[in-house]
Order: structure tokens, then sequence, then C-alpha cells
């Protein structure tokens, strides 16, 4: 059982009755507002923005006779303060989507195989920055349909992947994350072990990919 | 999984934290790495829940050079004491540059010794600040982390008549640090 990380958690979702909520919601707040604002900068926007986005969120926390913030699980296995922060990011895109209809993108990068194609093409310098890494449209057509079916390819050799593996190349390619990064969202010891297992995975690909039956024999 | 796809609140804050069995744990993977929407979603609570890179260390070491200096205010105090007003006026630091502003106590002040309350500026929403109160000889008798612009001192640590210094660091949301620089007052029975 875990759990929550703050008394006035405890004190909010033991409370027997939605008077007895009312009287905890402003401890809640005040305990948690600078955990809320965080993620409410998340979607970025100026300090209105913001503000908006914030107060959007506390209302949607407190509808419903606090419906979302009771779901909470106290012999659940996160603490309440990291549930919390999901669901609080939850409601931000709500709003985000509210108000702009769309949701900005991870990353400008549309397709993070192709990333991770070409960059087997070129071979395996992790230190080359991504940004480097030519634009299809500037290849001839019959290399951009090579292109294609490499990147078919690939895609199926990447499910073969260990997922950590796979979440791990995403990361990297599709979402353009720094080592740096990478190594704190996956807990991974620091950037050089990050960097050796890109290497170590961008080898085992290149391996499989020039001993598939389509490119057997394709010059790297 | 939620109906719409999605994973659902509880499974990603419990992968979040790691205590998801491993069986499971690789299946939030693999949906990580195949869902834009959820993996943009760990990613930001990742980012809000593991703290910045601590630049503690570094500050340590300025805290040292602070306590350094502050042994050597004393002797410095009682030359600059000696000297003309311009001359101290040319002396003072230049508090131009102290970015981070003090309300009470000011430089010099005399305040009783059971009621000393530090009060600093606001630098800004979400700004962590660290509290550092020495003695003349340069120990340091307090020290804390607060998100407010307050603090009370316990009377029972500046019970002693005599010099005290005492400076606030604000540690910003995106890892920089503003100083007050050090401030000296002395408390009276």
């Amino acid at each position: 059982m875990t759990e929550p990380d703050q008394p006035e958690a405890v004190l909010f979702l033991t409370a027997a009755d939605s008077g007895a909520r009312d009287a905890a919601w402003e401890r809640l707040v005040g305990a948690y507002s600078r955990l809320l604002l965080s993620v409410a900068r998340g979607l970025g926007g100026g300090h209105d923005q913001v503000m908006d986005r914030y107060a959007y969120v506390l209302e949607r926390l407190h509808a419903d006779d606090f419906r979302r913030i009771r779901a909470f699980r106290r012999d659940g296995s996160a603490r309440f303060s990291t549930w919390l922060v999901v669901i609080v990011r939850r409601l931000c895109i709500d709003e985000y989507r509210a108000r702009f209809g769309r949701v900005p993108a991870a990353s400008s990068r549309t397709n993070g195989v192709d990333q991770l194609r070409r960059r087997l093409e070129l071979g395996e310098a992790d230190a080359l920055d991504i940004t480097s890494i030519p634009d299809d449209n500037q290849r001839p057509p019959e290399d951009v349909l090579d292109g294609g079916a490499r990147s078919r390819t690939l895609s199926e050799l990447l499910t073969r992947l260990p997922p950590r593996d796979q979440l791990l190349l995403q990361l990297r390619f599709r979402d353009g994350l720094s080592a740096a990064e990478i190594a704190g969202i996956l807990k991974y010891r620091s950037s050089f072990h990050v960097y050796r297992r890109v290497q170590s995975l961008l080898r085992e690909l290149k391996t499989a990919l020039n001993g598939h039956p389509l490119f057997r024999g394709d010059p790297d | 999984m939620t109906n719409n796809g999605h994973l659902m609140t509880d499974e990603l804050a419990a992968y979040l934290e790691g205590t998801l069995p491993s069986d499971r744990a690789g299946a939030v993977e693999a949906h990580l790495a195949r869902c834009d929407h959820c993996r943009a979603d760990f990613v930001a609570a990742r980012r809000v829940l593991t703290p910045r890179p601590s630049v503690w260390p570094t500050r340590l070491l300025g805290s040292a050079l602070v306590a350094a200096l502050l042994l050597a205010v004393p002797a410095l105090w009682s030359r600059i004491s000696q000297r003309s007003a311009p001359d101290l006026e040319r002396a003072a630091p230049p508090r131009a540059s102290v970015s981070l502003m003090i309300v009470a106590p000011a430089e010099g002040a005399r305040i009783p010794a059971g009621g000393v309350r530090l009060t600093w500026r606001s630098a800004g929403v979400e700004t962590q600040y660290r509290i550092t109160v020495t003695d003349s000889a340069g120990g340091r008798i307090w020290s804390a982390e607060s998100a407010d612009t307050t603090a009370a001192l316990d009377p029972a640590l500046t019970a002693r008549p005599g010099p005290y210094y005492w400076m606030v660091d604000a540690l910003l949301p995106d890892g920089r640090i503003r100083s007050s620089g050090t401030y000296r007052f002395s408390t009276a029975p």
C-alpha cells in the first residue's frame, strides 16, 4: 500500500462526506499548488495562459464532488503526487484542446523510423546531430522508394526489440530528446549509458536490416 | 488500458514510480513506444517529478566562501566603522548587483532577540529559497529551505546579543540562483 505523500492529501482522501471534502480542499490545493502549476507550465504559454489552465484544472478537479480525485486508490501502487501529476497533465491537455483544437506536437519530426533508418544509412555515430540528417525530399526518387521499403522493414525489426529499447529509440529519434534527458526519464545511470545502449541497438538493427532478404547485398 | 486506447492514470503513475511488476511494466513500455500521446504524458510527468540536477554542491562551495568572508567581516567592520561617512558609502557592498531584495532585517538593524523574522522579496512563483544565518565567527547557526518569503528564527538561536549575518539564495525554476548577499543584524536582550 502506498500512502499519499502529504498529510493534506490524507485528510482529503479520508474525508467522510462532501462537506468534509470541501473543507479539506483548500488545504489540498495549498499543498499541491506548486506541483499543479509546474504541470500547467509544461504546455507552454504566457503567465495568463498558464493561470487559465491552472484555474481550469482546479475547476475540473472540484467538479462532481471531486469525482476525479476520489478515483485515486490509496491501496494502489503510486503515490498521490505522482498520480495527481498524470491526471492534471491530462486535464491540461483537455484545456489546450478546448482552446486551440489540437495538442502541441511532441516533436516536429513526423516519422521516427525514417529518422532512424537514415541514421543507420549514414553510420552509427550517435554524436552526429540528428538535425544534420538530410531530408528525403532532396534525394533521387529511386532512393526515396528504396528508403520507404527499408523504413517498413525497420519498423518490423523494431517491434522485435524489447519494449524498453523500443521506447528508448522513440525518445531519441522520434521525440529528439537528448541522451542526458533520456537518462533522467528512463532512469539510466548516465547519458553515456544511453549512448552506449543506442549505439548497440543501432549496430544490431543495421546488421539485421542488411541481412534481411530484401536488402542483402545492398551497399550500406 | 482505457477504452480510448491510452494508458490508465493508475497504470502510468505506477510505471512512473517503478512499482509495476515487470510484465506489466513491459506492456506499458511497449504502449509508450507506439503511442505519442501517452509518451508525451509520460515525459511531461517525469520532467515535473524528477528534481532538476542539484546545484547544492556548487552552492556548498559558495557557502564555504561566504563563511570564510564572514570570518573576516568583524575585523573589516571595525576598520570600516572608523572611517568617515563618505568613505563608508564607498566601502559598502554594491547593492545594485544584488538581485534578491531583502526586506528585513536590513543591514545593521538592531532588533529584540526574541523577535527575529527574516523577510525578503519574492523572486517569482515556483522559487525555492535557502536561508542561512551565521554568527559573527561565520559558524552557521541555522539554515532552511522554504518556498515562503519569510521565516521566523527560534528565539533561542539569537538569544546571545551580538552581530549575526544572514543571506537568502533563490533557486529559480530554470536552475539559476539569485542571491541576496550577506546582511548583518544584531539582537538586543
